[in-house]
């Protein structure tokens, strides 16, 4: 699904390159769930946003679903996020203007589906993570564990194929924590949806099929997890 | 999609009150001062376009080759002439209006009189309500009324036949006619409608003050006609050097600047500065908006990258921020309609035009408004489009805040250009208030303080024992009666080439009585004033010369005394002017003494050469009163009620000297008015865009001011660096408009003979005010941001 060759990112500042990536060459499986680890500056998060298409390389090859995504425009990009990829942040970033229910709604509106189903999509997934009862508050009168499950839902609703989760549980304590990881696995296993997550955290690293390990911009280990 | 946007823009707009409220205070300011002067200026362009065939109606001007100068007073006949001779002359007419006593009934009246011919109805298309167009006015004696003046004068509706008195006929006229008002963007004012007694057979001879008019059919060209009038000089005997000029009928109001306009004109100078002036306030307005929402919007960087990770487009997100604006807009526009509602007439009655919302606002100008409107909106939310949905969402979600130098370089730029504005507001009007001021304080060579002047009246006979009894209260010093309208005329003039060196001189003429230079104050420099004492002062030289021959009675005539102001003594290089026998043109007498200059005329113009000769009883003329009281109020009403008992068919009305001389600057005491407001609206535009900004900073730099605290910054050093950068754009601003408003203002100032030197205070003073109201603007918020403890704002981290 995802083929990554010789992927290189680095900054030049004053004729002198700072690297970020180094040759990363990788390939991603539909339905694996993936977790990115490794010390602070290593290039995880850059990592993901080269996958998520919110960072360019500034060299090499990044092949999504066959599709060479270097080459792409922006149109077809948005094309991408919107039917194909689901973000879910550490801050959750959720728009605080808005209610519970319309952050969900939101993608939807940009994949131009209809009201009715828009809706039915919306009273299912609230269904399927029990906020129903929360559908109308705004995310400040929410728990962090809560807002991170808007994040997830939001990202649900437009049924991916991929989710894209950096630190998805970096602000949370560790119950609301192993629920959202839970979660993910449901999601991964059920519903055969690929999860790419960056995480700190050994613990959480376990809950997914592979450990990709990255130091200095290089990936160190590339190991499958044995559950 | 679009209910969710509208959703959250009124959340925010609940959200964020105070912004959501300095944004709509500045748009609606701004707009309505647009809106206004668009009425304003659309007023002034649409003068005298009443007329259906406006376009082919022109004014017959004469020019002078040597001097240039454009004249109504043209012989009569010429437009009946024209009429004869270019068959592309469709219709003439004449127009002259004065202000005049009329009695209806018992009530007296002073209502505009027009005198003209029947055809002027037709041409000028004012229809009328009652009465028969065809035979309209063509009885001698007969009369049209306006449909307001009907209403004032018979209450009863019965206007049609009856008979209203004027004061210079006995015979009554009859009202034959009801006419439709003359609509107030009119180059004349006519409450009453008269047949005119202009000749209609050309003559020399015969100058007259009477403009006169002509239509051209359609679809000729005024150049034609032109080229035609030309190849009449000669046939019938033009003056040399003096041709015609056609005036367009729409251009009178703007451009014509003639000395006896038939009403105050307006200028197109002063329309230009006044949409230069609006298109600047609308920029001020657009700026905050611009400024504000781009503040704003970057505390919505998050929001902005969300949505575009979840799929949005550019163009969608543009779409977004721009119905935004125009949501604040459509906000301000209900309201500034309501104001403006309610602003109009103030501000009319503020620059001294008696016009209402219904005479300024018509089809036109709430389209063009709404055009501006539109217009503005677009690009006032276009900008923080751009910049908004280009933010890449890596960046906004990781709490970018786009506090780049290069973005606030732009804002500081526009916040140099809004603060460029108002201070050259500033200066302009400090200029103007001072040259207003100048010409308030000015010594004219005669005390304008406590006294009063009349219109011109014909008192008759009675005057004397008006004067009298005038006299006898210990009120009123002095009471003279001349020829001499303070700023509009002496009374008579004349010019006459010198023989030997062809040098044109004119002299201005005052005929007065014995106590005209006592009343009005003047300086008398060398010989002696009129008194009835002199033998030679009372003799009726005149009355003496009707028996002799032409050459004896100019002998005899020679020999009346005349006073004469410095200037003419300059003017006619006289080294002993004393018993100097003067016998030029219409300049004749015998010097017996020399007056100090005083500016009889405006200020626009310098001193010119006058001459004073008396004459004996005269009946009719201005009414000067000089007082020596404090409680001028009470003696005008104890003068008004000796004159009703005198003259109960004579209509009082004293006005003090110092208000009649104002009327001469109406046009700059309007346009310093306007300046001020301005000036006051500039410069509370920028205020609270400043204000928003400095919220915004303030929010941001939250962090930096925390941590500049805990590594030792006084409060003071707070302020002074967040003071320090508008502190810059301020100068700049104020540095960058010097030469400009330094030059502009130069200009306008000389238009005046008399003015003042521009010095350095008000420029300082514009400075200092702009820098006062920014420290006041910036710290009164930062102190409370500085003064907070530093652990708050940390903790957020």
């Amino acid at each position: 699904m995802i083929e990554l060759k010789n992927i290189e990112k680095y900054y030049a500042n004053k004729g002198v390159k700072s690297y970020i990536l180094r040759h990363v060459t990788t390939t991603i499986k539909q339905g694996e769930f993936v977790s990115i680890m490794g010390p602070s500056g290593a290039g995880k998060s850059t990592l993901l946003n080269i996958l998520g298409m919110l960072e360019e390389p500034t060299y090499g090859e990044y092949n999504f679903m066959g599709e060479d995504v270097t080459a792409m425009n922006e149109r077809k990009r948005i094309e991408l996020y919107r039917n194909h990829i689901g973000f879910v942040f550490q801050a959750y970033h959720l728009i605080d203007e808005m209610t519970v229910a319309e952050n969900i709604e939101a993608p939807l509106l940009y994949k131009k589906i209809p009201g009715s189903e828009r809706k039915s999509r919306i009273a299912d997934i609230l269904d399927r993570f029990n906020m129903v009862a929360k559908k109308d508050l705004f995310p400040n009168q929410l728990s962090g564990g809560q807002q991170q499950l808007v994040g997830i839902a939001r990202a649900l609703v437009a049924q991916p194929s991929i989710i894209l989760a950096d630190e998805p549980t970096g602000n949370l304590q560790s119950v609301q924590a192993e629920q959202i990881m839970d979660l993910f696995k449901k999601l991964n296993e059920e519903e055969n949806i690929t999860i790419l997550q960056v995480t700190h955290s050994e613990r959480n690293a376990q809950y997914g099929n592979r450990i990709l390990t990255i130091e200095d911009g290089v990936i160190k280990e590339d190991v499958k997890v044995s559950s | 999609m679009f209910k969710l946007n509208l959703k959250i823009v009124l959340r925010n707009i609940w959200r964020h009150k105070l912004t959501t409220a300095i944004k709509l205070v500045g748009l609606i300011i701004g707009l309505s001062t647009v809106v206004v002067l668009i009425a304003y200026v659309m007023f002034e362009l649409s003068f005298d376009r009443y007329a259906q065939n406006a376009m082919q109606i022109y004014r017959l001007q004469s020019i002078e080759a040597k001097s240039q100068k454009e004249n109504i007073q043209l012989p009569s006949g010429l437009a009946e002439m024209l009429l004869r001779e270019i068959p592309e002359i469709e219709k003439t007419t004449n127009l002259f209006t004065y202000n005049e006593q009329i009695k209806v009934g018992n009530t007296l009246f002073k209502r505009e009189l027009l005198t003209t011919d029947p055809v002027f109805f037709e041409m000028f298309s004012i229809p009328l309500i009652a009465g028969d167009l065809k035979s309209v006015l063509k009885q001698p004696n007969t009369i049209v009324v306006s449909a307001t003046f009907a209403k004032t004068a018979f209450p009863k509706g019965n206007a049609l036949g009856q008979s209203i008195l004027l004061e210079n006929d006995k015979k009554p006229f009859q009202v034959v006619g009801i006419m439709k008002d003359v609509p107030k963007a009119s180059h004349f004012n006519a409450d009453l409608v008269i047949k005119s007694d202009l000749k209609k057979e050309l003559n020399w001879r015969a100058y007259s003050s009477v403009p006169q008019y002509i239509q051209i059919k359609k679809g000729t060209s005024v150049e034609f006609v032109q080229q035609k009038l030309k190849s009449l000089y000669k046939k019938y005997q033009f003056p040399e050097g003096v041709s015609i000029k056609l005036m367009p009928l729409t251009k009178i109001h703007l451009y014509s600047h003639t000395t006896r306009e038939l009403a105050a004109n307006g200028d197109i100078k002063y329309v230009y500065i006044f949409s230069i002036v609006a298109f600047f306030i609308l920029l001020i307005a657009i700026v905050n908006f611009i400024n504000l929402t781009v503040a704003a919007s970057l505390k919505r960087g998050k929001e902005i990258g969300i949505k575009k990770v979840m799929g949005a487009s550019v163009g969608q997100l543009r779409i977004q921020f721009l119905s935004e604006s125009y949501l604040y807009f459509l906000l301000a526009t209900v309201l500034v309609l309501i104001l403006t509602y309610d602003l109009i007439p103030v501000i009319g009655s503020k620059i001294g035009i008696a016009i209402s919302l219904a005479d300024m606002v018509n089809v036109k100008t709430i389209w063009i408004s709404i055009g501006v409107i539109i217009i503005s909106g677009f690009v006032a939310g276009l900008y923080p489009a751009i910049i908004l949905s280009k933010l890449m969402p890596v960046k906004t979600l990781k709490g970018y805040t786009g506090h780049t130098s290069g973005r606030f370089g732009f804002k500081k730029i526009l916040m140099v250009f809004q603060f460029s504005i108002s201070a050259f507001l500033i200066v302009c009007t400090l200029i103007i208030y001072a040259q207003l001021k100048f010409i308030k304080t000015k010594n004219l060579g005669f005390d304008k303080n406590q006294l009063m002047v009349s219109s011109y009246r014909r008192f008759g006979n009675n005057f004397t024992a008006f004067k009298a009894e005038l006299l006898q209260n210990k009120e009123i010093k002095s009471v003279s009666l001349s020829s001499f309208d303070p700023g509009k005329t002496f009374g008579g003039s004349s010019s006459w080439t010198n023989d030997n060196d062809t040098t044109n001189y004119t002299a201005d003429f005052i005929d007065a009585d014995f106590d005209f230079i006592k009343t009005l104050d003047i300086k008398t420099l060398k010989g002696r004033v009129f008194s009835e004492k002199y033998g030679s002062d009372v003799f009726d030289y005149y009355k003496a010369a009707e028996n002799l021959s032409g050459e004896e009675a100019r002998k005899l005539t020679d020999q009346k005394p005349i006073l004469l102001n410095e200037a003419a003594v300059k003017a006619f290089n006289l080294k002993r002017p004393i018993d100097t026998i003067l016998s030029y043109g219409g300049l004749q007498g015998k010097v017996i003494g020399v007056v100090s200059n005083f500016n009889g005329m405006s200020l626009h113009t310098e001193v010119k050469p006058v001459a004073i000769q008396v004459s004996l009883n005269p009946t009719s003329g201005y009414l000067y009163i000089k007082t020596n009281t404090e409680d001028l109020v009470a003696t005008k009403a104890k003068i008004e009620e000796i004159w009703k008992k005198h003259f109960p068919e004579i209509l009082p009305d004293l006005q003090f000297m110092d208000e009649h001389l104002q009327q001469l600057y109406m046009a700059e005491l309007r346009l310093g008015s306007i300046f001020i407001s301005f000036a006051a609206i500039a410069i509370f535009l920028c205020c609270i865009g400043l204000f928003g900004m400095v919220y915004f900073d303030l929010e941001q730099r939250t962090k930096e001011i925390a941590v500049r605290k805990i590594l030792g910054a006084s409060v003071k050093d707070l302020l002074t660096l967040l003071n320090s950068g508008f502190m810059k754009a301020v100068l700049l601003a104020n540095l960058i408009i010097w030469p400009i408003a330094y030059y502009l203002t130069k200009e306008w100032l000389n238009s005046f003979y008399y003015r003042i030197e521009i010095s350095y205070v008000p420029f300082v003073a514009a400075l200092m005010l702009c820098i006062i109201l920014t420290l006041l603007t910036v710290s009164l918020q930062a102190i409370r941001t500085v003064k907070k403890s530093p652990v708050d704002a940390l903790k957020y981290e």
